[in-house]
């Protein structure tokens, strides 16, 4: 255990002290002895964030469930807290029992965003821990990761001793068992079966060669490492693990409600959107287990919003029926439902009434482009019709506030998409007007968000150039005074420099842990933080690297190519991501495979169900 | 009916701000299923409301807090299902009936008293600082509020301050007139004594009648 004494020293001086003492409600306390195998489940990134992801939750109960493992929470420390905690010598701790990170037998670290990179190296480096996999020993925690981004983990492979690729819910306690057989033989004995599991990827037993040009050459599997690693999935969603006993914070975290999953996969097949095809075959609860969990969270945290989570949640099959009966169950009692991701061809009026009479929070649309054309391109399959019909549903029920999302600098896109955005906003504000002023609850608040667009992998879009900073801040720039002519129009968009850094990581190779080392050496923390993300810190770190970003960031690639992420497997087969890559281009439409099957390879794969 | 409760808040918790404990009390209340009356409108609320709140990092024995009641319930009913709801590091210590129509206990504090815990520190230091301070009649001190630096002085909030054993006893003007965080009694002290380290409990919330200091809870129950 750290000193708590020293600790009591340091946080009436940082802010949020709450952050790092733990002890909230449906935290677990176990007894713990020589054997016991202690686990740390990490998320890169501050306590409030790192709550609020429903992934951590679920592990931290199945792993807790296991007999002779005990899981406890690290979170990166906020800069105040990081250098008060190296001022007065305390390592990273656990907020559980307050233990070293160091004395751990696994630190699981969950990877949902690439610019977390420099925050795991700081949490390393915080526990006393060497940042790269070769320079430890086996006395050291081992360092597994999870989550969206280790599909392609090759960014941070030299960091890591291994990745699981996918849900984690059925692997995790599987490499754990193992570990606790096969702690003995050391590490080598270990890694090498663990790679025997499916879904574990332990990069140390890939040799990767590059050819002059800089792009891939081979992937060599060593001592009987698969050649591909294969995606895992829970095929029993009804029935797998869901913790309705939370740890309930004190602090007011980003999602600070009870979640519900309804569904996990998406069938739409949006081209951008790499979730749509990483986290397929889509799977859905039944909506009697779904009510029992939301009852039973809620009588166990007292929280007052219920979440109706999933990808689309617009999609699940009895949405209107759950909707209803649980805002009727929850009548009075001062809970209310929240559903968000909600397609506007999906959103029906009659649940919609339900939602707004237990909380107006205004209607939120993803047209993601601006002209059909586009949304063609990218398979948004949503007419114009679709998106008026529902917001002039939205403002006729007395709804004032619409918030508005775009990608810019998607494939194919031209200053006619951005000027199409424009006038979809400027459409919105006639739309309002023309609703009866009685029937209006004041001004219209407009929002409309645009995103630079980030290439993926294991999407259609995988083999396309980012546009460069100057081209997108070009477009922002176009897109700003456009909608500068229309009245009330809050224009929110994002640094084009960090959507360039994120595009590097999501399909950048294994050179790339230089350059994250690098950063993080310049000073990198908290990179997706508006407020922390210093820019020359990486700029430099690739100058003294010798990488260059626009290799990785703006460049197309060819069909042939080999892609850094070619041995992860996420069951939708490459072949069928070219296809839908020539189906954007010649603007054709791919149908919800919920329809028809499109043979995106999942079946093959033995993976749908 | 209204009820009021006080609870003790210790450990680890006293780093919870004032906005976290009354988001920690609405969700122990949904738990308990307590008939505590909710607000009408957009965002119902459970009708909470606390006497004073307590500055961060202080841990305290001695928290009231009011709540509205939908139906008529005993008071001993009451603490007995709203304790284990609540969660670690506050405890239920007494519950008692409200006068209907009174003064909510936010409007009724006047004083509220607070021991200071120190450690490795000459006393004898601190008793000079402590008689200095009493013997005073202005300290000015500066509070940041509302973007404004306010001076005001200190001196008179100061009711009463002593040594005790290692220990510091102070009581402090509180409620609707104005409130004087320990702390700047503590910063005061520190620069005349020099620092030390320490560790702060609330130890009493006061009411007046008939112009003297008694128990807040007391004051406004029955």
């Amino acid at each position: 255990m750290i000193d708590i004494n020293k600790l009591e020293k340091i946080l009436p001086g940082v802010l949020k002290p709450a952050r790092y003492v733990g002890g909230e409600l449906g935290e677990v306390h176990k007894k713990t002895g020589a054997d016991t195998m202690r686990f740390a489940l990490c998320f890169p990134d501050v306590y409030e964030v790192a709550m609020s992801h429903m992934g951590s939750a679920i592990l931290y109960h199945v792993v807790n469930q296991m007999d002779g493992v005990y899981a406890e929470r690290a979170y990166c420390p906020w800069p105040d807290m990081e250098e008060a905690m190296r001022k007065a010598g305390i390592p990273l701790y656990s907020l559980e029992t307050k233990t070293p990170l160091s004395v751990f037998d696994m630190l699981g670290f969950n990877l949902s965003y690439e610019m977390c990179y420099t925050n795991v190296l700081a949490m390393l480096d915080l526990a006393g821990l060497p940042l790269r996999a070769v320079e430890r020993t086996d006395e050291m925690p081992l360092i597994i990761g999870g989550g969206g981004c280790t599909y392609n983990p090759e960014p941070v492979a030299d960091f890591f001793d291994l990745f699981v690729i996918g849900e984690g819910e059925e692997a995790l306690p599987e490499l754990i068992e193992l570990y606790k057989k096969t702690k003995e033989d050391g590490r080598g004995a270990f890694l090498k079966q663990a790679a025997g599991i499916d879904g574990v990827y332990v990069p140390s037993l890939y040799g990767i060669s590059y050819t002059e040009d800089g792009t891939v050459a081979q992937m060599d599997a060593r001592q009987g490492a698969p050649d591909v690693v294969s995606k895992r999935i829970v095929r029993d969603f009804e029935n797998s693990a869901f913790p309705t006993s939370p740890i309930v914070p004190y602090l007011g975290v980003v999602h600070d409600r009870v979640t519900v999953e309804l569904m996990r996969g998406c069938t739409r097949g949006c081209r951008f959107c790499q979730a749509g095809y990483i986290y397929r075959p889509i799977r859905q609860r039944s909506a009697e287990k779904l009510m029992a969990q939301a009852k039973q969270s809620i009588k166990n945290t007292g929280h007052e919003e219920v979440s109706l989570a999933s990808l689309s949640t617009g999609d699940y099959s009895e949405i209107a029926r759950l909707v209803c009966e649980l805002s009727d169950d929850f009548e009075g009692s001062g809970v209310s439902l929240a559903v968000p991701s909600l397609r506007v061809d999906s959103y029906a009026g009659e649940y919609a009434e339900r939602l707004k009479a237990v909380r107006n929070t205004g209607l939120t649309l993803a047209p993601e482009a601006g002209t059909q054309r586009l949304r063609d391109i990218i398979n948004k399959n949503i007419s114009d019709n679709d998106i008026y019909g529902a917001v002039g549903e939205a403002f006729a029920s007395g709804t004032n506030g619409v918030k508005l999302y775009f990608m810019m600098g998607l494939p194919g896109e031209t200053m006619d998409d951005l000027q199409g955005i424009a006038d979809m906003a400027a459409r919105m504000r006639e739309l309002y007007y023309e609703v009866p002023k009685e029937k209006r609850r004041g001004g219209l608040r407009l929002t409309v968000s645009a995103a630079c667009f980030v290439p993926k992998p294991h999407t259609p879009f995988q083999w396309a150039a980012q546009d460069d900073v100057d081209t997108l801040r070009e477009k922002q720039q176009f897109l700003g005074e456009k909608l500068a002519k229309i009245k009330g129009v809050k224009y929110n968009l994002h640094d084009a420099r960090l959507s360039m850094l994120e595009a590097v990581f999501a399909r950048g190779d294994r050179r790339l842990s230089a350059v994250v080392e690098a950063a993080y050496e310049n000073g990198c923390r908290f990179d997706s933080w508006k407020e922390t993300f210093v820019f020359s810190r990486w700029e430099k770190a690739f100058e003294a690297t010798g990488v260059d970003p626009v290799f990785y960031a703006s460049r197309k690639r060819d069909k042939g190519e080999t892609l850094p992420w070619d041995m992860i497997s996420s069951g939708v087969n490459k072949a069928y991501l070219w296809k839908e890559n020539e189906a954007a281009a010649k603007q054709a439409a791919t149908p919800d495979c919920r329809e028809s099957c499109t043979g995106c390879g999942m079946k093959k794969a033995g993976l749908c169900v | 009916m209204r009820i009021g409760l006080e609870f003790a808040k210790t450990g680890m918790v006293k780093y919870i701000s004032h906005l976290d404990l009354q988001r920690a009390f609405s969700r122990a209340i949904r738990r308990s299923g307590l008939p505590v009356r909710l607000s009408q409108g957009f965002n119902p609320h459970y009708v909470v409301s606390f006497a004073s709140a307590l500055a961060l990092g202080v841990e305290s024995e001695c928290e009231c807090v009011e709540m509205a009641l939908s139906e008529e319930m005993d008071a001993t009913d009451f603490l007995r299902r709203i304790a284990p709801a609540l969660p670690p590091g506050i405890e239920a210590r007494r519950a008692m009936r409200l006068k209907d129509g009174g003064h909510k206990l936010m409007a009724a504090m006047r004083e509220t008293e607070y021991r200071i815990d120190l450690r490795n520190m000459d006393m004898d230091e601190i008793n000079r600082a402590v008689c200095d301070i009493m013997n005073e009649d202005e300290i000015s001190a500066t509070k940041h509020a509302k973007g404004k630096d306010k001076t005001f002085n200190m001196r008179e909030m100061i009711l009463d301050m002593k040594v005790s054993g290692d220990a510091l006893v102070m009581r402090l003007a509180a409620g609707p007139s104005g409130s004087l965080k320990p702390d700047f009694v503590i910063e005061e002290i520190r620069r005349r004594a020099g620092g030390f380290d320490y560790s702060a409990v609330r130890t009493g919330l006061f009411a007046h009648s008939a112009g003297q200091a008694a128990g807040l809870l007391e004051t406004c129950g029955g």
